[in-house]
């Protein structure tokens, strides 16, 4: 029964760097747990998906997502605001966020804690560190998905 | 603070030396000249007179042997002799049965007496003979003149006079000289005191304290300018000199900020170039592990090993850039210090080194490690690198041995990371702090920015990093740290505040 909600998890990555996002995706294509992923190149992009703006104004087109793969240095707006923005929104600051990050600085990390991200992962990134950080993230995914999808 | 000169003779007590001393001796010289030409003229004087009065009793009588007896004599002469109140005597003294005798005196009793040799020269010589000399307790003068008949001297006039009066003159007047000059000399002493301190010593210590003044930092101290004298020259150029200093010292600052900010503008810069250069290493890797992953089966030794070398090159150049990222941040990032426990810190470091080496038992001893103040990052990493790299170079030794020590020296704590391993050349012992420096020997792991790292965290602290090592018998690294660390406050601001 999870493991069948879990399938249904549509996850939002938003990567500028195209081989970046590829890595990402073929890691991800080696669980079962995922069936669709949506790819956006900019912060503001990010936003227009989220908020249904923009291209995505027709709201079928941008399902909320389970689950954000969020880069931090994006063109136009960076991850920093991006996530800012969605925490502050009640409709979306209960999506779990993963930091996609090539640094792993400190201060840089924090930072994403102190603004609501749930976890962070290193680049280059290997299938068996996202299948570690969705198991941690399990418990709050049944959570989220009790409440009504929007 | 400016050096205390040896305390010696006070300028004050050498003006006073160098002036007043030959002032007094020149007062005490004329003094002297003075009573000498004032008994001298005052002799002459009597000389004067004992001749004139001698030449008058040469003209009134016709012979010496005029007078018909002593007191005719004694008559004649005792007028004679009043011409000058000092004139004790006068005595004629000839020749009588070939011996020089008085034969008349103002004295009767005189009659008869034989003559010392000077009183019977002037019978010889016809020159008048002066002599001072004592009378028993008496000073007193004598002029013994010839007294001629027929151009040949036939008779000698012998006057002599009391010096009581003159030498108790010149006494007299000589102590009233002193007397005068006394309390003139004690006030041009006084005065000489105060003015000598109100013109040379004051201003010379007012220089002297702005020249400390001026050591110690306070550039902007000047000093009024009393006088175009030498000591208002000195108080000028000492301001002209402030001056300059003054604004040395503000381009200094000016070329510090600079360099500063020139700094700080390298700092960005590093950084930046090295976030974006990590970028495609990423990719680099992430795709050659990708192509190793779904291709390996495909690809032939020859090709494996290719890819093999891809990735560890991709592997290096992310250390790298992850190093240099971190060298960056050391002056850029700060954290506020606490006191930290360092022993459950390198206890933790020393098994995480385990881990990553696991080839080989090593012993450590970790000596008891005392409680610092510190940024706990920086601290970590100044551990990490250190025994990272003890781990690293530790060669065949059959006992691999670390070490990790400390001394209280006061002021600072003396860490040491001491290994018994390949060591380092004495030649390179300076050069292993520099920025990608790495001894070519040992094929090991690293980027050549650890010790780099350690040496910008140790000096940004203000301590000291440096090396003692053998070659073959291990290396020891040192390190001190302050126990009053601010824990790696910006060094440039610190540099300003000092």
């Amino acid at each position: 029964m999870r493991a069948q909600e879990q399938e249904m998890v549509r996850i939002l990555l938003v990567e500028d760097n195209p081989d970046h996002a590829l890595m990402v995706k073929r890691a991800l294509s080696k669980g079962k747990l995922v069936n669709e992923i949506a790819w956006v190149k900019d912060g503001q992009e990010a936003l227009d998906y989220l908020f249904h703006q923009g291209v995505y104004t027709d709201g079928g087109s941008a399902s909320t997502p389970g689950l954000i793969l969020l880069d931090l240095k994006l063109p136009k707006l960076d991850g920093f605001e991006v996530l800012s923005r969605m925490k502050q929104t009640p409709r979306l600051k209960m999506i779990p966020v993963i930091i996609l990050t090539t640094s792993a600085q400190e201060e840089e990390i924090n930072r994403c804690y102190a603004l609501g991200a749930n976890s962070y992962i290193t680049k280059p990134v290997q299938f068996s560190e996202f299948a570690e950080k969705i198991k941690d993230l399990e418990l709050y995914w049944i959570l989220t998905n009790k409440l009504p999808i929007i | 603070m400016a050096v205390k000169p040896k305390k010696g003779v006070g300028l004050l007590a050498k003006v006073i030396l160098f002036s007043l001393v030959p002032a007094y001796f020149l007062v005490g010289l004329l003094l002297y000249f003075y009573q000498r030409d004032l008994k001298e003229g005052i002799t002459q004087k009597y000389i004067q007179d004992a001749l004139s009065t001698a030449s008058m009793i040469q003209e009134i009588i016709p012979n010496p042997h005029f007078f018909q007896s002593p007191i005719e004599s004694a008559q004649f002469l005792e007028k004679m002799i009043q011409t000058n109140p000092n004139f004790l005597r006068i005595s004629v003294y000839a020749h009588v049965d070939g011996q020089v005798k008085v034969i008349a005196s103002t004295e009767p009793d005189q009659i008869g007496r034989a003559g010392e040799p000077y009183d019977a020269a002037p019978l010889l010589t016809g020159k008048p003979v002066i002599e001072e000399g004592m009378e028993g307790e008496l000073p007193i003068l004598e002029v013994i003149a010839p007294y001629f008949k027929e151009g040949r001297p036939v008779a000698a006039i012998g006057i002599y006079a009391s010096l009581i009066s003159r030498n108790v003159l010149v006494t007299h007047l000589s102590k009233q000289v002193l007397w005068f000059v006394l309390p003139w000399s004690l006030l041009l002493l006084i005065v000489v005191f105060f003015v000598v301190h109100r013109v040379l010593v004051s201003p010379i210590r007012a220089l002297s304290q702005a020249a400390d003044t001026l050591a110690r930092g306070e550039l902007s101290h000047r000093l009024a300018v009393k006088g175009g004298d030498e000591i208002g020259q000195l108080t000028e150029s000492f301001n002209t000199m402030a001056g300059s200093l003054e604004d040395l010292m503000s381009q200094l600052n000016q070329k510090a900020d600079e360099i500063e900010q020139k700094n700080k503008e390298l700092e960005t810069f590093v950084y930046t170039v090295s976030h974006d250069l990590k970028s495609p290493v990423v990719a680099l890797q992430g795709m050659a592990g990708i192509l190793m992953e779904d291709y390996k089966d495909k690809l032939d030794e020859q090709a494996r090993h290719y890819l093999d070398r891809l990735m560890a090159n991709a592997n290096q150049m992310e250390l790298l850039i992850g190093d240099l990222l971190e060298l960056s941040r050391i002056g850029r990032m700060t954290h506020s210090p606490e006191q930290l426990d360092l022993n459950p810190m390198v206890e933790e470091i020393i098994s995480r080194c385990r881990m990553r080496f696991p080839q080989r038992p090593v012993g450590t001893v970790i000596l008891p490690l005392p409680t610092v103040l510190a940024d706990r990052v920086r601290i970590q990493q100044v551990f990490e690198n250190l025994l990272s790299n003890a781990f690293k170079f530790l060669g065949e030794h059959p006992h691999p041995r670390i070490e990790v020590g400390v001394k209280d020296e006061g002021e600072v704590y003396t860490f040491w990371i001491g290994d018994n391993g390949i060591g380092i050349d004495p030649a390179y012992q300076e050069k292993v702090f520099e920025i990608f420096q790495r001894l070519q020997e040992v094929e090991v792991e690293g980027t050549g920015v650890g010790l780099t790292i350690v040496k910008r965290i140790v000096e940004g602290v203000e301590g000291k990093v440096w090396v003692e090592s053998t070659r073959g018998k291990g290396a020891t690294f040192y390190f001190t740290w302050p126990k009053h660390s601010n824990g790696g406050i910006n060094e440039s601001a610190r540099a300003r505040d000092g």
